[in-house]
């Protein structure tokens, strides 16, 4: 894909030349720079998951998917009208900011820059020019990307030039996407530390990955309003302030014929506010983020030290509570230490984040996807009247809490799987303290607070007659979660390297859990047609969690797999 | 004189990195930078290789004023930075080819002289590996190749030798020596002590900003005989090396 992007930017050598600037060098800076972003793939897409596999397309990988993104959006433009045409120009505009604020670090500012660039005989003019021509060219990519459905769509209705005019409005919605994360990213950086900001990159990559899992599975269930068509084309003044309205008016123009006041506002805007903000970005910004790089890049020891200090004092406060929680759960100091490790890695590590919650979002967006029959009804309380009397809660339950195993499985792994050889190093008499203060540590993180939000639904929805069903419930998931821990493959948390995880491997061992979890979750719904039945089993179950718990603690250490020699 | 450098200040904020630092380097000679950490070690360097524009004072490189021609400058000079920083997406080859296009080598040229440069560090094997696998010290190779393979006249190296096992510390010694031979000029920040003893023509070392001590090892040595590690101490202000490692045992006790 390089040498194509190459080739074509060799067509302009004049136009770069007679500028003064240094064509083989940008040359050099564009290749290498196309090079990384298709090794490296989009953080949203690839990080998310297993990085396993060197690829040299992974950016070829993520332009198709948001081809078939745009696909999706270009059902908006069969319907037509300035809103159909404005709601894919909103898509557009979305992906595209959403993509660049994720992506920003090493498309729109690399700090490697500086330290690799900076040394060597490369003016600023080309150094500027060769990061232009990067972006145009991501940005460009990615609009024609997602634009490109929706561009023959537009082409099948309107013709060529109907064609032509959305493909160069949906260019102009890139450059304007640029200016629009720039703005961000400026807002951001005023008001943010550096390692703040990358924690808001960080959540905007999880927020990403949410969001293509979500839109994906609810996206197709919403389209039964096809009636949009007949809003009428009202006008008002808030029009024009909404950059899809901007970019969609030339085209509602061409195809109506209209050349009203309104119209020729909305494509004034859409020609002059991407190239002013350009010119903003170019003169304004440019210059501050450099500065500000040039601050970040420097060592300047003394006064990070300091403000490191200020932030790890408020996590300890905010701490404290939970520090109270281990000592009360986990009470053993190997069980603490492991528990109070495991935590704050939950917290801090970012990768690991990125790895983790968005899973736990996914199995919020499934019980969203399987209450939305409910939700269809007109009726909304005659809908949930009818949902109070079936035993419906127990998927609920279930598939709430499920999560926890992709989490136990998911704890395994680290970038920084090396610093395992503590467990080895260090004279541990009881290896599985550490397994049952990481365990501990999990269920607390994840089990606990979809377990608290999911119960105050269901007793408000339920009453407390589901009290047992709950206790009895969550019991179970503990009890699984137990075995699986004590009978799978046991290793200690982050010490796995994360490229031995296959992608394959992964959804088989979540079917497997779904198809077990409905074994459970059938038992559990046979057992309440028997009264009083569930709540003789409670104790029992407790019975079988110490029995669980005393097992795990006393796990020999020949059991648990070991990677580091 | 290669490099000139007359009252330079340089500060972050309100913090005075650099307070009047007067050097003058001449050609063919190695030139051993040392000093504590924080002590503007880098930022002298940085300010030397043209990456870093703004401060005040006088500077200039091989008869150049850094700030009026940074690129003509950094033609001609060699950087080493400390901080492995590079694409490590990137093959050794393809970075190289990178660095060498961007001083506007011919690839041919550029490819032959990387293979043969990674063959005599020993990563001819992994010259197409991606470097992400890559450990400190391979790193720190590829690194050093990078800085010297547009033959430069000057060679700045912040912490060359970080992350090198023995042989190669020795090896990288020896190069060194021979650039110095062929009449090239070394600049460079180390915290090996030995090796900046043995290798260095002239001894600078700074602290707080300041040149505290300039000159030949033996010159340094003249008021008594001590090894540069204990004269780096002593210069520095930190005799008490001796109370704090006694505080040290007491604060493991108790």
């Amino acid at each position: 894909m390089e040498n194509i992007l190459i080739k074509f930017i060799g067509l302009f050598r004049k136009l770069y030349e007679s500028a003064g600037i240094n064509f083989d060098q940008l040359q050099a800076i564009v290749r290498t720079k196309l090079m990384m972003d298709n090794r490296r793939g989009s953080a949203s897409f690839i990080q998310g998951r297993y990085q396993s596999k060197e690829s040299n397309s992974k950016f070829l990988f993520v332009l198709i998917l948001y081809v078939l993104l745009g696909a999706i959006t270009s059902i908006f433009m069969g319907i037509g009208g300035l809103l159909g045409i404005a709601i894919v120009h909103s898509f557009i505009l979305t992906f595209l900011s959403l993509t660049l604020v994720s992506d920003y670090s090493s498309v729109l500012l690399d700090t490697a820059d500086m330290s690799i660039l900076m040394p060597r005989p490369v003016d600023s003019k080309t150094l500027f020019a060769a990061r232009l021509t990067h972006i145009s060219l991501y940005v460009g990519l990615i609009t024609l990307a997602i634009s490109f459905v929706p561009m023959i769509v537009a082409g099948v209705k309107y013709g060529m030039i109907g064609c032509i005019i959305f493909f160069i409005s949906a260019l102009l919605m890139g450059i304007f996407a640029v200016f629009f994360t720039s703005l961000v990213y400026l807002l951001l950086f005023r008001f943010t530390s550096e390692e703040r900001l990358r924690d808001i990159i960080n959540y905007v990559q999880i927020g990403m990955a949410i969001f293509f899992y979500a839109g994906s599975q609810i996206f197709p269930r919403l389209f039964r309003f096809g009636d949009f068509k007949n809003v009428t084309n009202d006008y008002h003044w808030w029009h024009y302030l909404l950059p899809p309205m901007w970019m969609s008016a030339p085209l509602d123009a061409f195809i109506h014929n209209t050349f009203d006041v309104h119209h020729l506002i909305l494509t004034t805007e859409c020609f002059v506010m991407p190239i002013m903000g350009l010119w903003i970005v170019n003169r304004y910004f440019s210059p501050y983020f450099n500065e500000k790089l040039a601050i970040l890049s420097t060592d300047t020891e003394g006064v990070r030290v300091e403000k490191k200090n200020e932030t790890q004092k408020q996590k300890a406060t905010s701490d404290s509570l939970i520090s109270r929680i281990a000592a009360f759960i986990a009470s053993s100091p190997v069980e603490n230490g492991a528990f109070n490790f495991v935590w704050y890695q939950l917290g801090r590590d970012r990768k690991l984040k990125l790895r983790l919650y968005p899973q736990m979002a996914y199995s919020i967006v499934m019980l969203v996807i399987l209450s939305l029959p409910f939700i269809d009804k007109n009726d909304f309380h005659g809908a949930l009247k009818e949902a109070a009397e079936s035993k419906i809660y127990l998927m609920y339950i279930y598939l709430g809490t499920s999560m926890i195993l992709g989490a136990m499985q998911m704890i395994a792994y680290s970038d920084d799987y090396k610093a395992a050889w503590i467990y080895y190093a260090l004279p541990i008499e009881k290896p599985g303290e550490i397994l049952l203060g990481t365990h501990k540590a999990l269920i607390m993180r994840f089990m606990t607070p979809i377990c608290v939000i999911v119960s105050i639904f269901l007793l408000f929805v339920w009453g407390y007659e589901i009290v047992d069903d709950l206790v009895f419930g969550y019991a179970n998931v503990l009890i699984i979660s137990l075995i699986i821990a004590t009978e799978g493959r046991i290793y200690y948390p982050f010490s796995e390297a994360l490229s031995g995880q296959t992608d394959s491997g992964n959804s088989a061992r979540g079917f497997m859990t779904l198809f077990f979890f409905g074994i459970i979750g059938g038992i559990h719904y046979v057992c309440t047609f028997v009264p009083y039945l569930i709540l003789g089993l409670i104790p029992v179950q407790l019975f079988i969690v110490r029995y669980l718990l005393k097992k795990y603690k006393n796990i020999p250490d020949r059991f648990i797999s070991s990677a580091y020699e | 004189m290669v490099i000139s450098i007359k009252n330079l200040h340089k500060s972050y904020g309100s913090n005075h990195i650099l307070r009047g630092i007067n050097l003058d380097v001449e050609p063919g000679k190695i030139i051993g930078y040392i000093g504590p950490n924080g002590a503007g070690k880098s930022t002298t360097i940085k300010i030397l290789t043209g990456i870093i524009p703004d401060f005040e004072g006088d500077v200039s490189v091989l008869g150049m004023d850094v700030r009026e021609n940074p690129i003509d400058v950094k033609r001609r000079i060699g950087f080493i930075p400390e901080n492995a920083m590079l694409y490590e997406s990137l093959t050794p080859i393809e970075y190289l080819t990178f660095i060498g296009q961007l001083h506007s080598l011919p690839v041919e040229d550029i490819t032959r002289k990387s293979q043969n440069l990674l063959q005599v560090f020993g990563l001819y094997d992994v010259k197409d590996n991606r470097m992400t696998t890559f450990s400190k010290g391979m790193r720190q190779k590829v690194l050093l190749i990078s800085g010297m393979i547009h033959n430069p006249e000057i060679i700045f190296l912040d912490e060359p030798l970080s992350g090198l096992d023995a042989n190669s510390v020795i090896l990288v010694k020896e190069i060194l020596m021979k650039l110095k031979e062929e009449g090239k000029t070394i600049f460079y920040s180390s915290h090996i002590m030995d090796v900046v003893e043995k290798i260095s023509d002239r001894i600078v070392l700074i602290d707080k900003g300041w040149i505290i001590a300039n000159g030949s090892f033996d010159e340094l040595q003249a008021s008594s005989k001590s090894s540069l590690e204990e004269l780096f101490s002593k210069m520095t202000g930190n005799q008490e090396t001796d109370k704090k490692a006694n505080d040290f045992l007491d604060a493991l006790k108790y």
